[in-house]
């Protein structure tokens, strides 16, 4: 006999129509509960989906490619899930039991219904049925695992994740979903007494039914129908309850990440045009968002990933990522649209540093740090910013640079100070490091961007130093635009001053075109990322690259030589602090420790923090926070110069001119004397420039 | 109630003043000019005390040219209601503004004036003073603390002096001249100057305000500050004893 069993066997017809009506039933609750949220979607700004979607297959495909990758890698994948140790692997075992036992029964559903039309149609037995029963008994165990595993961590609530009532019914419906399947599936054999392969397909079930081996058929029968019952309104309840509680995720969770396309880094663009016709600018109203921002509210789970990545919390500060985002979702379910601001205070609004952390761990690409900056633009246009900040943007408007200094002392870094300490002899005695200006060698091939800090704070203009030094040992054909150059107004961008940062960015631009620029090194990984992604929105389009990048690339070819002896290298252990812009924004993590691996004794190692690469802790500098002044127990700074320095590094290795200042100011917060370098300069120390 | 606040226009303060070579003024090509942040914080003590359902208005006033529109429109930005330009094209002494005021004040029958200490560019802190003796009405200078008590009709100050806070009471109406620590202006952005467009700005001829305004003093010239010597750096603390000593003749 082929191994198969009966669809609905032992299911008297009866029981089979009131099944069918409410699968209806609950499949109409479901939907009418998706139509509710979708309704509420529906009136946030339009993403253009009708676009998305027209013309023939060719031309749509390049368009959603991204999508269903990230729906591939991220949904199936649980790419960004897997990323937190018992906990990922816990919800990978569910989603698999679940995607398994889900597929099951619809095949076993497309089984029936072919087999209704004609027998020959029906295909659930033989390998087939061996394979699906096997399948679906053994992954329904990682099911039941993961429902476990959930339940209990749900009694000890890690202090992140958050908790509803309805969570109980989730988890608890789950759990029992399983079991009485498991049941039905034991009580089947118990009556059915399939022999051989058919009954040893299904391993579980038949440990189950081994608990009824005794009970006479009959029993087997009645008991069997009803748990089947049980089991089968518990699915119904379930299905129904999808749309109104937490397990919304499945639904909202994959088609964010089929429509989230924002890239970390990236804000959008506004016109003066649209800003006059809208008389507003930023979100203050929930219906300023996308359609995909008011979705991706409710694709929230309240994991908390967000909340254990964000610096301004982690250091007390009034804001939470999963906060904000649970705010505004609450907002959008009670009709409350406009209260944006006086849900999500100043406070919050500028506590971010835009690290871009909790946007880079959502496993289902929520952006907190994209909503809570485009609040920003509307809480500074309101007037809503005041203090060191305001000083800052002020200074950018009327000098061109956050420090209010002169244009024309731009090229003061050329020089050492020589009211400023030094750190060594060595540099105390440096002569003039002039740097070629774009006049001076007008057939550069390579411009070096200095940037505000590199041109202006006492301690970057070393890096800049060393920058110029190491740029003509090996030989580069490089030229500064000097007293041209302008603030690229990262920090007011991020601040939410988005015409300050387009009055500068196109200026910039002007001047970026009439000296024909098209490769550029920046030292500044805030230069580099605006250089990157803001400044293509308004038609400058260059190649930049890192310093970092330039060097390990300058050591690679030779051009840059350490030498083989040890000579004055320091044997201190060195660590190495990614910034955000460059390692988690940009993905370039790899090219400042090669650089660093040769300015190193050959056979030593970095000692690594243990939040590093994309997984960076922020400084505390960005999104403007540099410009603000923080209460030392608030300082993010100390608390990453804290985990530097646990490595027992005596050198911290930065590569960004404000994660310099912020980790020197932490090093000293916390009383230890640990050197904080850039790469460039332990560069340079080691070559002797 | 209504607040009269009244803004000037000078050099802002990160601009680098060059005096011209003749010693009759500074240059004033390619300085950038903005809202004195006495004023400026003036303003904003007004604004929140506005929100707070204190005053209900908030009136501006700057003296001098066009270009003071550009000043009083920041001011608007900031969230002032309206503003009134009392156009002067001659010099100005402290006097001069305070008879101006005077007349607009009376015009305006504010619940008080809020205004800078001083304004950065001459730095003579004297029209509030001399405003608040033209109207016979009382003054508190160097405000940073600032509370309206019964019912709006006195006000609380606190006054910084070389001792420490000084707390006085003034019975409203009055002049109340701001100090750097009353509060931090909001930053005003572009959007919010494109808004304050709306908002009414008047012009009104000096004349209407004050018969003479002829300035009682005159600058005789300006020289620019001598530059800072370069320091010195010394090797041990008995080097710096002696210099101090011998060299410096401080000690």
């Amino acid at each position: 006999m082929t191994p198969t069993r009966e669809t609905f066997g032992n299911i008297p017809p009866v029981s089979q129509w009131i099944f069918y009506a409410l699968t209806v039933a609950s499949m109409a609750v479901f939907v009418w509960g998706c139509w509710r949220r979708y309704r509420l979607w529906r009136q946030g700004s339009s993403i253009g989906l009708r676009a998305l979607f027209s013309g023939r297959l060719k031309e749509i495909m390049p368009r959603i490619k991204p999508g269903l990758r990230r729906l591939l890698v991220d949904g199936l994948g649980q790419k960004r899930v897997r990323d937190r140790g018992m906990t990922g692997r816990a919800h990978a075992a569910l989603f698999i039991g679940f995607m398994a036992l889900f597929a099951g029964t619809t095949l076993l559903e497309i089984d029936h219904l072919a087999g209704g039309i004609s027998d020959r149609f029906h295909f659930h037995h033989g390998l087939y049925y061996v394979v699906y029963e096997l399948t679906l008994d053994t992954l329904g165990l990682a099911f039941l695992g993961g429902c476990t595993f959930f339940l209990v961590r749900r009694f000890r609530l890690p202090a992140s994740v958050g908790h509803r009532k309805s969570d109980w019914w989730v988890l608890g419906s789950l759990l029992l979903i399983g079991i009485t399947g498991y049941a039905v599936e034991g009580l089947r054999i118990a009556w059915q007494k399939p022999t051989g392969i058919g009954a040893n397909c299904s391993p579980v079930g038949l440990l189950v039914s081994s608990l009824a081996t005794s009970w006479p058929e009959a029993t087997s029968r009645s008991v069997h129908l009803f748990v089947w019952w049980v089991h089968s309104l518990l699915v119904f309840a379930f299905i129904g309850s999808i749309p109104f509680t937490r397990l919304f995720h499945t639904i909202a969770g994959p088609l964010n990440l089929f429509l989230a396309n924002a890239r970390l880094g990236e804000l959008q663009p506004v016109s003066m045009e649209q800003v006059e016709k809208d008389e507003r600018i930023g979100v203050s109203n929930l219906k300023h968002m996308s359609q995909q921002q008011l979705l991706s509210l409710d694709a929230c789970m309240e994991c908390g990933r967000c909340e254990e990545a964000c610096p301004a919390f982690a250091t007390r500060k009034p804001l939470s990522p999963k906060r904000v985002v649970q705010d505004l979702r609450s907002l959008m379910s009670g009709n409350r649209w406009e209260a944006v601001h006086e849900t999500i205070l100043p406070e919050t609004l500028l506590a971010c540093t835009a690290c871009s952390a909790c946007s880079s761990v959502c496993p289902v690409r929520v952006d907190p740090v994209g909503s809570i900056l485009e609040m920003r633009r509307h809480l500074v246009a309101e007037g809503g910013l005041s203090g060191t900040a305001a000083v800052a943007l002020r200074r950018m408007q009327s000098s061109s640079n956050p420090w209010g200094l002169p244009q024309a002392e731009r090229g003061a870094w050329a020089m050492p100070a020589s009211m400023a300490p030094s750190p060594s002899a060595s540099e105390s005695q440096a002569q003039h490091v002039a740097a070629p200006t774009v006049h001076e060698n007008p057939s550069f091939e390579l411009l070096y961007w200095v940037g505000c800090a590199g041109s202006y704070d006492r301690r970057a203009q070393r890096v800049t130093r060393a920058m110029v030094k190491l740029l003509k040992a090996a030989g580069v054909n490089f030229a500064i635009l000097g007293k041209e150059e302008r603030c690229t107004g990262e920090s007011a961008r991020r601040l939410g001053d988005e015409f300050l940062f387009q009055e500068l960015a196109q200026a910039n631009i002007a001047t970026l075109s009439k000296y024909k620029v098209s490769r550029i090194v920046a030292h500044c990984p805030h230069c580099l990322n605006s250089l990157l992604k803001d400044y293509p929105q308004f038609g400058g389009h260059y190649q930049v690259t890192h310093h970092t990048e330039l060097l390990s690339e300058l050591l690679e070819q030779g051009r840059l030589k350490p030498p083989t002896e040890l000579g004055s290298l320091s044997s201190d252990t060195i660590t190495y602090h990614d910034p955000c812009y460059l390692a988690r924004v940009n993905g370039i993590h790899e090219a400042p420790r090669r650089t660093l691996q040769a300015a190193m004794p050959a056979g030593s190692g970095l000692a690594e923090m243990d939040r590093r690469r994309e997984k960076t802790s922020c400084c505390g500098a960005g999104g403007g926070r540099m410009w603000m002044e923080e209460t030392p127990e608030q300082r993010v700074s100390t608390q990453r110069a804290g985990e530097a320095l646990a490595t027992g590094a005596k050198t911290i290795a930065v590569s960004c001119p404000f994660c310099l200042t912020m980790m020197r100011d932490g090093v000293a917060a916390r009383g230890s004397e640990a050197m904080v370098k850039d790469v460039a300069e332990i560069l340079a120390d080691r070559l002797g420039l | 109630m209504k607040i009269l606040v009244p803004i000037k226009r000078v050099p802002d303060s990160d601009t680098r003043i060059r005096v011209k070579s003749d010693g009759s003024g500074i240059v004033t090509d390619g300085v950038k000019f903005s809202v004195n942040p006495f004023d400026a914080i003036a303003v904003e003590q007004a604004l929140r005390l506005k929100e707070s359902g204190a005053a209900t208005e908030v009136v501006l006033v700057s003296l001098g040219n066009e270009e003071c529109v550009e000043s009083l429109r920041v001011g608007l930005a900031m969230g002032a209601d309206r503003a009134v330009l009392v156009r002067v094209d001659t010099a100005l002494d402290s006097l001069g503004v305070a008879k101006l005021l005077a007349g607009l004040y009376r015009r305006e029958q504010p619940g008080f004036v809020l205004m800078g200490k001083q304004a950065i560019d001459d730095d003579s802190n004297q029209a509030g003073q001399m405003l608040a003796g033209l109207l016979g009405i009382g003054q508190a200078t160097f405000v940073s603390k600032l509370d309206l008590i019964e019912g709006g009709t006195r006000a609380r100050c606190g006054r910084e002096t070389d001792a420490g806070i000084e707390i006085v009471e003034v019975q409203l109406p009055a002049v109340i001249t701001t100090d750097l620590r009353l509060n931090e202006p909001r930053y005003v952005s572009l959007p919010g100057i494109m808004k304050a467009k709306k908002k009414p700005v008047e012009e009104l001829p000096a004349a209407e305000l004050a018969s003479d305004i002829t300035p009682r003093t005159q600058i005789l010239s300006f020289e620019a500050p001598a530059g800072r010597k370069a320091g010195v750096k010394v090797r041990s603390v008995d080097e710096l004893i002696d210099r101090l000593k011998n060299e410096a003749k401080v000690l």
